[in-house]
């Protein structure tokens, strides 16, 4: 019956099998027997990569272990590979307070904090709620929100991790029937303002997330959210169709602290922004607006937008004519979206897969944060089978259902969204622009110099913080170190700056202000300062300003009497753009510690200077 | 249709991770690992929703052995 053991390999392959059969049929009792199969492989993490490891606490006022069983699925199905702990049922005020306790020893990225409103509240809070006062009820409130205010201010104070605290699902019933809201505190508005209270606490916090758990409920079905003889017979709070939503919900923030961001949707066009082959039906011919499916492929393409507009990068894959298609882009009254919508286009008769290989070139990013929409299952299958990092959507056929599921992904989400993060869609545009005027000169440092660039170097500060947190993050290429940290982290490291030195610099040229798109931050010892994390945004890899943020280290250096600069390089798959960055700046090689390469530069020797044609100036 | 045994036989082999050869009416929780509490609730769950039938908490706590859970099964009218 119990088999034993064999090489890790084996034990990968095995589990390679055992999540595709899951990912095939998703049905509950599939996922419950994945998870006990793969609990029987005694997986070592031995050769995973750290950020692929995931280290997950919940703490319940229920049974979470069927929970549990769809995280752990969930997690892996997205790449990961986690580790689950489970406080004991109902222990999670000692778990938190205890400094011992068996959570701060299993040190979690993501700690769950999943705790009913119920069991806060009396047994006898139901059957007495329309003879109670509404300051008592208020009384009530206060208590439920202190006592977990009061748990995660301690939590927080003890661990960085994540902490992902739902809120309360509304009941659907009311004591009250249909005066529930002729009530100053209905028993349904009791359960709200726990939750508007529960946000507002929270809205700006960046280590503690209030999971929307009112919401799903009210999509999945209130009455389908329990499963009254799981939750009577062992305490399971959530029936097992709601145990998949709410622990998707979960994964779209673990994937979001994991980097495994989606940030492009690369899209076909025909049946998919509008009805019909454009080639077929003539510009006249396509279905879009003024019919039932021409306006669901409006509806579609506002839907995209919004996703534009909050940073999603926009690109087109498609057979077409390029002239004809540009035609409906440029003067279709009813396109919704424009050419400057879209970062990159290809409209050829091309291979797909050919040509979403060169979209992530021209766009400097990676396949695996693409996302392909395309309404043929020929097409979507060749793409899975040629470039798997790629997220294929499987698109519905009829074009009514595809808001629906293009709502459905979460793998675009952010843990932080800044000022220049919603303006990327924009910034793209400029760079196409930039790249035909690069064409049209001749030397490099005509181009450069005819681009008017202008720095700003400052430190952080509260309102830079969120986005160099959010680039420190998602940097890839050109990141000396790709050390990740919170937001947390890197306020922490700001309110030390006896120790440390955070680095913002924001970049602008003719054609726009690129935002803050460099990071730098630098620990200071007694005698040197090591350069910690020196990062710049992919979009303007190659405009030297890397080099105006170093210049600006070492006249910092020089000022505070520290003559050596030491300089780390961790090379990673994706950054051998940054791996002559010290050395084209004059450093030494002094030391390889693992695969970390030190460099040193002396100050009393040499120096960097910004190019003369760059604007610098410091905040 | 899928007969009941095969029903049956189905959600034992995935709840209790048991080979479908493996399965007989004398296997009780003691001799497989993986029947544990929960497993025991999965089982019962699982068994209600293919059956459409109800077992009381008497009946949940009788149930040893797979010959346990269809003699259950065969008193609530399910022809196994």
């Amino acid at each position: 019956m119990k088999k034993d053991l064999e090489s890790p390999n084996e034990a990968h392959s095995l589990l390679n099998e055992i999540l595709e059969e899951v990912r095939r049929n998703p049905t509950p009792l599939n996922y419950w027997n994945a998870y006990r199969r793969i609990r029987k492989l005694n997986l070592s993490d031995k050769g995973i990569p750290e950020n692929k490891k995931v280290k997950i606490a919940v703490l319940s006022s229920f049974t979470v272990d069927p929970l549990v069983v769809y995280l752990d699925i969930k997690t892996r199905l997205a790449g990961l590979y986690p580790k689950i702990y489970v406080a004991p049922f109902n222990q999670y005020p000692q778990e938190i307070m205890d400094k011992k306790s068996q959570l701060y020893i299993f040190d979690p990225d993501v700690i769950i904090i999943a705790v009913q409103a119920e069991s806060l509240l009396n047994e006898d809070f139901l059957p007495n709620f329309t003879q109670i006062s509404d300051d008592e009820k208020r009384e009530k409130e206060k208590e439920v929100i202190n006592h977990l205010k009061n748990l995660i201010s301690i939590l927080t104070s003890r661990t960085d991790g994540l902490v992902l605290v739902n809120n309360f699902i509304v009941p659907w019933f009311s004591p009250l029937g249909i005066l529930d809201n002729k009530e100053e505190i209905g028993y349904r508005r009791f359960f709200q303002e726990l939750n508007e209270v529960l946000t507002e606490i929270y809205r700006e916090n960046r280590q503690v997330y209030v999971v929307d758990l009112e919401s799903l409920a009210s999509k999945h079905g209130k009455s389908r959210c329990i499963n009254y003889k799981m939750y009577y017979r062992g305490s399971i709070a959530l029936s097992e169709s709601f145990l998949p939503v709410v622990a998707d919900e979960y994964a779209a923030y673990i994937k979001a602290l994991k980097n495994l961001t989606r940030k492009c949707i690369v899209l076909d066009l025909d049946n998919v922004l509008w009805g019909g082959i454009l080639g077929e039906e003539g510009f006249d011919g396509i279905k879009l607006g003024d019919s039932p499916e021409g306006e669901a492929y409006v509806d579609f393409q506002r839907l995209l937008l919004s996703y534009y507009n909050r940073g999603v990068i926009l690109a087109i894959n498609s057979k077409n004519n390029r002239e004809d298609a540009l035609k409906v882009i440029r003067e279709h009254p009813n396109m919704i979206l424009r050419e400057k919508n879209f970062a990159a286009m290809r409209i050829n008769w091309r291979d797909k897969v050919e040509n979403m290989i060169s979209l992530a070139e021209e766009l400097n990013i990676g396949l695996d944060s693409m996302i392909f929409i395309d309404d043929s299952p020929q097409e979507r299958e060749r793409m899975r089978q040629a470039l798997p990092q790629v997220y294929v959507l499987d698109l519905p056929p009829s074009p009514f259902e595809y808001c629906e599921s293009l709502k459905s992904i979460n793998d675009l989400n952010t843990l932080t969204l800044s000022e220049e993060d919603k303006r990327r869609g924009e910034m793209y545009y400029a760079r196409r622009k930039r790249m035909e005027l690069m064409k049209s000169i001749r030397s490099l440092e005509d181009f450069l110099r005819s681009l008017n660039i202008a720095v700003e170097i400052k430190y952080a500060d509260s309102f830079s913080i969120p986005r160099i947190t959010s680039l420190i993050n998602r940097t890839n290429q050109f990141n000396l170190t790709t050390r990740r940290y919170t937001q947390a982290e890197v306020e922490k490291m700001s309110s030390q700056p006896d120790k440390y030195l955070i680095y913002s610099m924001r970049v602008a040229d003719k054609f726009g202000d690129e935002g803050i798109v460099g990071v730098a931050i630098v620990k200071k010892e007694e005698k040197e300062w090591v350069i910690d994390s020196f990062l710049l945004s992919c979009r303007v890899i190659g405009r030297k300003v890397e080099t105006a943020l170093l210049a600006k280290i070492i006249e910092d250096a020089r000022k505070s009497g520290v003559f050596i600069l030491i300089g780390e390089y961790i090379p990673t798959s994706k950054n051998e753009p940054a791996s002559s960055f010290y050395r084209d700046h004059g450093f030494e090689m002094i030391e390889k510690k693992g695969n970390m390469i030190r460099w040193r530069l002396d100050l009393k020797r040499a120096t960097v200077k910004t190019p003369e044609w760059m604007r610098v100036t410091y905040g | 249709m899928v007969s009941p045994e095969k029903k049956l036989k189905e959600i034992l082999s995935k709840v209790l991770l048991l080979e479908e050869a493996e399965i007989n009416d004398d296997v009780s929780r003691k001799d497989v690992e993986s029947w544990d509490s929960l497993a025991h609730l999965m089982l019962i769950n699982e068994v209600e929703s293919a059956f459409g039938v109800f077992l009381s908490d008497e009946d949940t706590v009788e149930i040893d052995t797979i010959g346990d859970l269809k003699r259950k099964l065969r008193k609530l009218g399910v022809k196994i």
